[in-house]
């Protein structure tokens, strides 16, 4: 084999060989990125719980979403500090989950983990110190900046949807100031 | 000139073959993962906190915001029991009976993985609402139109369509051995030809 030839084959091995991780490593958070700016659109509404309508045809923000549950989602930031979650109990079935921007389903907490008032979390970047919180609250440490926590509940009629619907819009999202 | 020539070629052939491969192997991946019971596809890695890059895509790809198995376990299928793909001008009798878990559903999905674009508000069977007979099964039609049928999934506008059947929290026996559920069936009642 010439040099040339063997210098040619030697750029297209390296060129495959870092695209190919380049695209593994892009495709989960191409798909997320996609998801948050959906879920939230605009920045404004980053590090707020955003109620979605009952699931119908319409809703094309995520593949196959359940048409039997009622969706809440906060697209957080930590890059100005922690983000607390509160959430309220009801439904007969509920779970508040978080995902990282690599699609890594990082914590969930379902209903039969909560108490009679539901729950409250605060996330914050892991490998920085957790913040100071009260007994009861619920640290939880994301391994990105960005990411969505998604709140289900079981609401598999329009009736029970709209019975749900005052008590998942208690459910908060916000910036977190820690306890004096 | 020729040399620079030569390298971009070069760096082109290779990304190509690069995103190309990475593109087939998160599609093979996918498959791999995937187990067949009784007609249906479960993955057990959606949801799943991902270990390397290739299960990760191969996660973004199947079950986007999923939950983890031991909250919620999900089956698709995309054809009928005699293995035709499932189509809207076709009707088929889902029948079934209640499964290990808490809470479950069966939902007909377009094919492009949306709810179809019709307004009769029948796109999902779920455990709450599903008229069972004295003996606990159930049989649902899929059909265009619901006729005088209580257990109902509408094709209609689906085109090609899915079936997702979602378990929340499943007893151990859902995870540890699939292949011993007995997961709904699908059989077809009928078609029209030239129909999608």
């Amino acid at each position: 084999m010439s040099r040339t030839a063997f210098g040619f084959l030697a750029i297209v091995a390296l060129a495959a060989i870092v695209s190919h991780f380049a695209a593994l490593y892009a495709a989960p958070r191409a798909l997320m990125a996609v998801a948050f700016s959906r879920l939230a659109p605009g920045e404004q509404v980053v590090n707020q719980m955003q109620f979605a309508p009952r699931v119908g045809p319409d809703s094309r923000a995520v593949v196959r979403p359940a048409p039997d549950m009622a969706y809440a989602a906060c697209v957080f930031d930590l890059g100005a500090g922690p983000v607390v979650i509160r959430i309220a109990r009801g439904g007969q079935y509920q779970s508040l989950s978080v995902y990282a921007d690599n699609t890594d389903n990082v914590f969930t907490l379902s209903d039969r983990e909560m108490g009679p008032d539901g729950a409250e979390m605060v996330l914050y970047r892991a490998g920085s110190p957790a913040p100071a919180v009260k007994d009861g609250v619920i640290l939880v440490p994301s391994p990105s900046r960005r990411g969505v926590a998604l709140d289900r509940r079981l609401a598999p009629s329009v009736a029970a949807f709209e019975a749900l619907d005052p008590v998942r819009r208690l459910s908060q999202c916000g910036p977190y100031t820690p306890p004096a | 000139m020729k040399g620079l020539i030569r390298t971009v070629i070069a760096l082109l052939v290779g990304v190509v073959l690069g995103v190309g491969s990475a593109v087939l192997a998160i599609g093979i991946g996918a498959q791999a993962a995937a187990r067949t019971v009784g007609g249906w596809q479960i993955n057990l890695k959606a949801g799943s906190s991902a270990a390397d890059p290739y299960t990760r895509a191969v996660i973004a790809r199947v079950g986007l915001l999923a939950l983890n198995q031991s909250e919620a376990v999900y089956f698709f299928r995309d054809r009928d029991d005699a293995g035709a793909p499932l189509r809207e001008g076709c009707s088929y009798r889902l029948s079934g009976e209640d499964l290990p878990a808490r809470w479950w559903s069966v939902t007909l999905y377009d094919a492009e993985g949306f709810l179809a674009r019709n307004t009769q508000d029948a796109h999902s069977i779920d455990a709450t609402s599903v008229v069972r007979s004295v003996d606990g099964a159930y049989e649902a039609l899929i059909a265009k139109n619901r006729g005088q049928e209580q257990n109902f999934l509408a094709a209609e506008a689906a085109g090609q369509f899915t079936l997702t059947l979602r378990m929340y929290n499943p007893q151990p026996v859902v995870t540890t051995t699939p292949e011993a559920l007995v997961l709904p069936r699908v059989t077809v009642i009928s078609c029209q030809e030239g129909t999608p």
